[in-house]
């Protein structure tokens, strides 16, 4: 460590008396490096390259339960002091920041300039860009507005040997070279580590509202979502939440005591606002009830919506993220009847995108590990048996460690290795952490 | 193994007469839509994935580079063989296999047309986006290898965004699903990085692509400008007032001149510059933005504005701008395009680096571009008959690219680097950058038998010389 | 691995060096030689560097070729065919049976010319290809033994037509064909004559005659026009050829149909007979010039656009290069006329539903493609619906459904699938090898769906005014 604090300098070293916050479950880092730019990220990996000591990355924390258990001794590499501003050209659309920069002061830079981009991950206050990128998070609005990975240009990173390269570039539409844009989002850190990226951006909608309707049944829901998402007036995001997840969403006066709710999320333009409202809310009124928010309340609803699996008002203990069609939407739901520990899921459906999360908030550790374990794997190869896959985000340690979050080795597994072997060949970076213990 | 024994095996797996190995049929298989050309050592042409599959590994196990060929429209070399090579092309794989309309997905073989695949799609009430201006021959599986994009790609994306996941076979014949049938998929995303890989990681077998709803209502709007930099204002004035249209395409008077030539698009022949402009949404929406639209282009000096009237009137309007570098042939027989980006901010410097280059090397060049999203596509135009004037539109193209990168823009934004522009990667890509590029190649293929010789620099062309009896072989552009 | 196919190839890797095994081909290592021995263009028809390079290769015209959309074969596309003309003329290869047979295989249906954004004259090249073909006895058996018997020996010579269609008629009147077909008699005949057999036009009742006597305007005078008569039309449409005097006469027209016109030379100047062609096309510059007409109309598509690039065929014949260039301009096809006059609408109600089939020498040729339309929506009570494809090739193409008897009857087959899901009544054409081939192709499918020229219907429904 002497050597690090020699790169570093002092403060941009964390002892192991100060890394309790880097825990990540039951296993904490031999010390923190906390850069203060790409060259100390730089220098730190070429340490950690050259003495064999792993690097787990690190942004806001508020996923870094996210993945296997690490499987390396190895140091926190805290990107939080990358939080810097370097470009923002709002007539040509784009933004530069660094990786270490919250989402939320990205969104309050944007603002003032009514530019907007959708990345949404959960508790942005914390959530920094390049963690969002690196765990291929998405927010409410993807169905519509995409995922981060679509808004991403170009960024820099450094290799697990300290090399620093960028990918991409500061323009809207580039197919110069491959696109490891993509191959870098949502790679846990496995690759490389994210130093910083340039997204396109968009004007800010300027009216915000949602609709809330309460059903009788899921099958209800489900025929009225499907129904809704082929008009042309359908919203910007669609999400079903079955009753316990709407007694769980911190909005006051959802309807609740009824079967599932939907929850349509329009933004844009004020008459295409209202259209869509108007639209949405007849073509529900059949339903048990409706109830339509505006403004302020409409985009607080949205954030709650990101933040829920990981709001740290209610903790959770196990969340699965299931990802499949559309389609799925009813056996989706069906799920609220699966029981774990004594308890029922809370269920937050995407019905545009497909897909969802199961949470427990219940403490499921009181379960046999075994058997939650195998409990958990089921319920990954049923998703996998449809088309789609079920990611364990958050568990009991005791369980992690019996099963693998990610599920089964998804289809090019073998690609995915050679693309790890060729990027990081020592399992320097987040060793163990991502699929099939890549 | 000898040649004819090779060709034996590819005719044992696909039939005889799906085996193109006479050198004068070859003749046209030598070509795409850009300048380079090689005559590959034959063509295959496989029914289904499992002969991609047996053709791959007969390849592999020969040592042999595969290359894949959709219609052959690409602007950068991507389906030129090399004379060793063995050419795959998808004419029989061009099945619409599934349109799902919950999950608003298509399954389509490779060789099937874009054009085709949106016609048809929209009987459903839903749409193909991505529309290349060559999308009524360009094939899906070509699009995926280039990651192509077109006008409305302003507002939608490039394929990448629409490409949800496909079969592919490896350069040993492996077959492997890349992505899910869900929008996303666990793991590295393979599906993103195969995506635009110019036919090096592997060949596509069947692609499920995602679909949008049409919109329910379109409008086309026409501005008439004096000039290029009132145009260039306009844009950047329609970006102001918060608008991202779905298209927002620039054609500049030279452009009017050729497309005016060949049929009447309605673009006026007077005018110094042309946008294009097409709104798509809600009544409400398309009407409410029309009024900004309208403002940013009056304010900041349009001569005209006008709004296509019926559908045969905005069909108009397409056709001219879609088919503008075809009617580059009725002012000169040969054309070299470039197809750089930049910050849309930079348009106007850009474009004045432009027409400085036509000045001083003495060359004609035509602009027609998606002003939208900044990607320019400054045409040269000359006749290679005149001794010099190939090599002086090639230093041409050279200072314009070497431009764009220093604006801070990059050198292809739809049309893929493969032969034509890899010598100027180091433009925009150190070497640690172009090698962590090769790494994922290097996963994908670690023979680099698919397509190799394209992207990364290397210094190999195969460009045809001029021919000593007519002097017109270096005539192909 | 597998041994070089071209030795230089392997030359070069080794000199290069640097460059990867299996793909070094350095910049300006020229593909050298012809690939065979046989002859290249030659003369002053053969096709120009010109029209050849106008041809970027961007591919546009792909989709729009017929045998392209069939095949989707790159040989069979235009592009492709224009490479092979390209490398014919650089040297690189020489005409051959197989390049003749891709060249063939083209309809000259100029759907390819109608989209190309580069304005490729495609029918041009085609013509002059075929012609130095030609002129290299390279053509297919089958289009050699043709031109022989019918471009040469028939088409020119008036009399000699209207006699084979004479006893044509007797054969298919008299019931021998009928009795002959069933007896099987025919299936003992070379594969290429019974092909021919069944593909023989069915004549019409009454022939079409021009006549030396002028048919008069009713009502206001409004122009004086000529009708190209032709050669098989009058005889297999002669229905058509009357009602298109009638709908003239209707419309203010007189109209005069000189007795010493012949065929417009078409089916030779597609068959790159040019020769032969420009004598045809100097007879009716002549027979017209003489009645002193202001307009030349024909009411078929493929005549018309041959007649209309009369000026370009003889622009190197100094005593026909004025006069034909003004015949030119002067030629019309009847809907093109019909529709500018504008004409005078029926007042009669025609309640059927019809569906357009575009000929190809009238939509892509001639770009005509709204006057038809214009017309038959200007008949009270006509329905008019659009079928899929209505402008791609019906496989006719002149003598290609005699030679290319298999894409022929492809094109057919999906021609008149398209027509029978518009659900029409009738099918509107203007060509009399389209009327024929789909009236044949309805006839196979069963269907009692007819095929009519735009003016039967137009002269139909001004049969039903009350007088």
């Amino acid at each position: 460590m002497v050597e690090l604090d020699e790169l570093l300098g002092a403060s941009g070293v964390l002892g192991s008396d100060q890394v309790g916050d880097y825990a990540i479950g039951p296993f904490v880092p031999m010390a923190a490096a906390r850069p203060a730019d790409t060259q100390e990220v730089s220098l730190v990996l070429e340490w950690a390259h050259r003495n064999n000591v792993a690097i787990y990355p690190v942004g806001g924390g508020t996923l870094k339960h996210l993945g296997n258990p690490p499987t390396r001794p190895g140091i926190a590499l805290d990107m939080s002091r990358l939080n810097g501003m370097l470009d923002f050209q709002p007539a040509d659309l784009t933004v530069h920041v660094q990786a270490g920069m919250t989402v939320e002061d990205l969104d309050s830079a944007l603002a003032q300039d009514a530019k907007y981009v959708p990345l949404a991950p959960p508790l942005p206050g914390r959530a920094t860009v390049g963690g969002t990128l690196a765990t291929g998070i998405s927010g409410p609005l993807r169905s519509t507005y995409g995922l981060p990975r679509d808004w991403l240009i170009g960024m820099t990173v450094v290799g697990p040997d300290g090399t620093i390269s960028k990918c991409g570039g500061q323009v809207v539409k580039n197919v110069t070279g491959y696109d490891l844009n993509r191959l870098y989002t949502g790679s846990l850190g496995t690759l490389a580590v994210i130093t910083d990226a340039t997204f396109k951006i968009t004007p800010a909608p300027i009216a915000w509202a949602a609709v809330v309707a309460a059903f009788e049944s899921n099958q209800s829901a489900v025929s009225a979502c499907h129904y809704l998402l082929a008009q042309p007036y359908a919203p910007h995001a669609l999400h079903l939440l079955n009753p316990d997840a709407v007694r769980h969403l911190d909005v006051g006066q959802l309807p609740t005591g009824y079967g599932p709710a939907a929850l349509a999320v329009v933004a844009g333009r004020p008459a295409s606002v209202k259209r869509r409202t108007e639209d949405i809310a007849l073509a529900w009124l059949g339903s048990a009830s409706t109830l339509r928010i505006e403004g302020g309340e409409a985009i607080q609803l949205t954030e709650s919506l990101a933040d829920f699996p990981v709001n740290p008002i209610h903790p959770t203990s196990l969340c699965i993220r299931i990802n499949a069609q559309p389609s799925a939407l009813e056996q989706l739901m069906a799920m609220e009847t699966t029981e774990i520990a004594g308890a029922h899921p809370a269920i937050l459906a995407d019905a545009g995108f497909g897909g969802g999360r199961l949470i427990w908030w219940n403490d499921v550790s009181q379960e046999d590990p075994v058997q939650l374990a195998q409990h958990l794997r089921d319920i990954q190869a049923d998703a996998v048996a449809s088309g789609g896959s079920a990611i364990v985000e958050t568990c009991p340690p005791e369980t992690k460690a019996l099963v693998d979050v990610w599920g089964p080795d998804p289809s090019g597994m073998d690609i995915m290795r050679r693309i790890k072997r060729q990027f990081d060949p020592r399992g320097v970076l987040n060793p163990g952490r991502f699929v099939g213990g890549l | 193994m000898a040649n004819s024994d090779f060709l034996d095996q590819l005719r044992a797996i696909v039939g005889d007469e799906y085996v193109i190995d006479h050198r004068e049929d070859l003749l046209v298989y030598e070509y795409d839509g850009s300048v380079d050309r090689s005559m590959p050592r034959a063509v295959v042409l496989p029914a289904n994935t499992d002969e991609v599959s047996r053709v791959m590994a007969l390849a592999y196990e020969a040592g042999i580079t595969v290359v894949g060929r959709g219609s052959g429209t690409g602007l950068s070399g991507g389906a030129i063989t090399p004379p060793d090579g063995l050419q795959v092309a998808f004419p029989r794989m061009n099945q619409i296999l599934e349109v799902d309309s919950v999950n608003r997905t298509a399954l389509v073989e490779p060789g099937v047309i874009n054009l085709d695949l949106d016609n048809y799609v929209r009987k459903f009430g839903m749409r193909y986006a991505p529309d290349p201006s060559s999308q009524r021959a360009c094939s899906l599986g070509g699009n995926i290898a280039e990651n192509a994009g077109g006008p409305h790609c302003l507002a939608y994306g490039a394929t990448t965004n629409h490409v949800i996941g496909m079969e592919v076979v490896l350069e040993d014949g492996e077959v492997v699903y890349l992505g899910g049938q869900a929008r996303e998929a666990t793991g590295y995303d393979l599906r993103g990085a195969f995506v635009g890989s110019e036919g090096t990681f592997g060949i596509a077998t069947s692609i499920l692509v995602r679909l949008l709803p049409t919109p329910e209502s379109v409008r086309t709007f026409l501005g008439i400008f004096p000039d290029i930099d009132s145009a260039c204002t306009a844009v950047s004035a329609v970006i102001g007032y918060g608008i991202v249209p779905a298209a927002l395409e620039m054609i500049d008077a030279l452009s009017i001149k050729a497309v005016q030539n060949v049929t009447d698009a309605g673009y006026p022949n007077d005018a110094g510059a042309v946008l294009l402009i097409e709104l798509e949404g809600l009544h409400e929406e398309v009407e409410e933005v029309t009024r900004d639209v309208e403002s940013a282009l009056w304010d900041t000096g349009a001569a005209d504005v006008r709004i296509a009237e019926d559908d045969a009137e905005r069909e108009r309007l397409w056709v001219g701008r879609k088919t503008a570098f075809g009617a580059f042939g009725t002012i000169a027989p040969n054309y070299y395009l470039v197809d750089g980006v930049v910050p849309r901010t930079q348009l106007t410097q850009m474009l004045r680096k432009v027409s400085e280059v036509s000045e001083r090397y003495g060359i004609t060049i035509a602009n027609v571009f998606h002003a939208g999203d900044g990607n320019l596509h400054p045409c040269m135009l000359f006749d290679a008959r005149e001794p010099g004037v190939m090599e002086s539109a090639m230093a041409a193209a050279a200072e314009l690219m070497q431009e764009c990168a220093a604006l801070g823009g990059t050198l292809s934004g739809e049309h893929g680097i493969g032969l034509e522009k890899k010598e100027f990667m180091p433009l925009v890509y150190e070497d640690e950058d172009m090698a962590a590029m090769q790494r994922v190649r290097e996963a994908f293929a670690p023979q680099n038998r698919l397509n190799p010789g394209k992207i990364f620099p290397d210094g190999s062309y195969y460009r045809p010389s001029p021919h000593p009896a007519s002097h017109t072989a270096a005539l192909y552009a | 691995m597998v041994e070089s196919v071209d030795p230089r190839v392997e030359e070069v890797q080794h000199a290069g060096g640097g460059i990867d095994a299996g793909h070094g081909f350095p910049y300006g290592v020229p593909f050298e030689g012809s690939l065979n021995d046989g002859p290249g263009f030659v003369g002053p028809d053969a096709p120009t560097e010109a029209d050849l390079y106008r041809c970027v290769h961007c591919g546009l015209c792909l989709s729009a070729c017929p045998t392209y959309v069939e095949t989707r074969l790159e040989t069979e596309s235009p592009r492709g065919r224009i490479a092979l003309m390209k490398a014919v003329h650089e040297g690189r290869v020489g005409i051959s049976d197989r390049l003749v047979s891709h060249w063939e295989l083209c309809l000259q249906c100029r759907a390819c010319e109608a989209v190309c954004p580069s304005g490729v004259p495609y029918g041009r090249l085609m013509e002059q290809t075929r012609a130095q073909v030609r002129d290299n006895n390279s053509q297919s058996p089958e289009l050699s033994r043709l031109s022989q018997l019918f471009l040469r020996a028939a088409l020119p010579h008036n009399n000699r037509l209207r006699l084979a269609g004479r006893l044509m008629r007797l054969y298919q009147k008299s019931g021998a064909q009928r009795l002959l077909r069933r007896s099987g008699a025919l299936k003992a005949l070379p594969v290429a004559l019974g092909s021919m057999e069944a593909q023989m036009p069915v004549m019409g009742d009454r022939f079409f005659s021009p006549r030396s006597t002028v048919s008069t305007a009713h009502g206001e005078w409004r122009a004086t026009v000529g009708l190209l008569s032709g050669c098989v039309m009058p005889m297999m449409h002669g229905d058509a050829m009357r009602a298109a005097v009638r709908v003239l006469q209707r419309n203010g027209c007189d109209v005069v149909t000189p007795t010493d016109q012949g065929c417009c030379g078409a089916l030779n100047l597609h068959a790159g007979d040019l020769e032969v062609g420009r004598q045809m096309a100097r007879r009716n510059i002549d027979a017209f010039r003489a009645a002193g007409v202001e307009f030349v109309i024909t009411a078929s598509a493929g005549c018309g656009s041959s007649m209309k690039e009369y000026g370009e065929l003889l622009h190197d014949d100094p005593d026909y290069a004025a006069s034909a260039s003004e015949f030119a301009d002067n030629t019309r096809d009847i809907t093109e006329f019909l529709a500018d006059l504008p004409l005078d609408p029926p007042q009669s109600e025609f309640n059927r539903r019809v569906t357009m089939q575009d000929p190809c020498h009238l939509a892509h040729a001639q770009r005509i493609t709204e006057a038809p339309r214009k017309i038959l929506r200007s008949i009270p009570g006509l329905q008019l619906v659009e079928m899929a494809e209505s402008a791609l090739c019906c496989g006719s193409a002149g003598f290609y459904s005699l030679i290319q008897r298999d894409m022929s009857q492809r094109l057919q087959g999906r021609k008149v699938g398209n027509a029978l899901a518009a659900g029409a009544d009738i099918i509107a054409s203007a060509n009399p090898g389209c009327m024929a081939q789909l009236d044949q192709g309805l006839r196979n499918a069963g269907s009692d769906m007819s095929v009519k020229h735009v003016v039967e219907i137009l002269d139909a429904a001004y049969q039903l005014e009350s007088p």
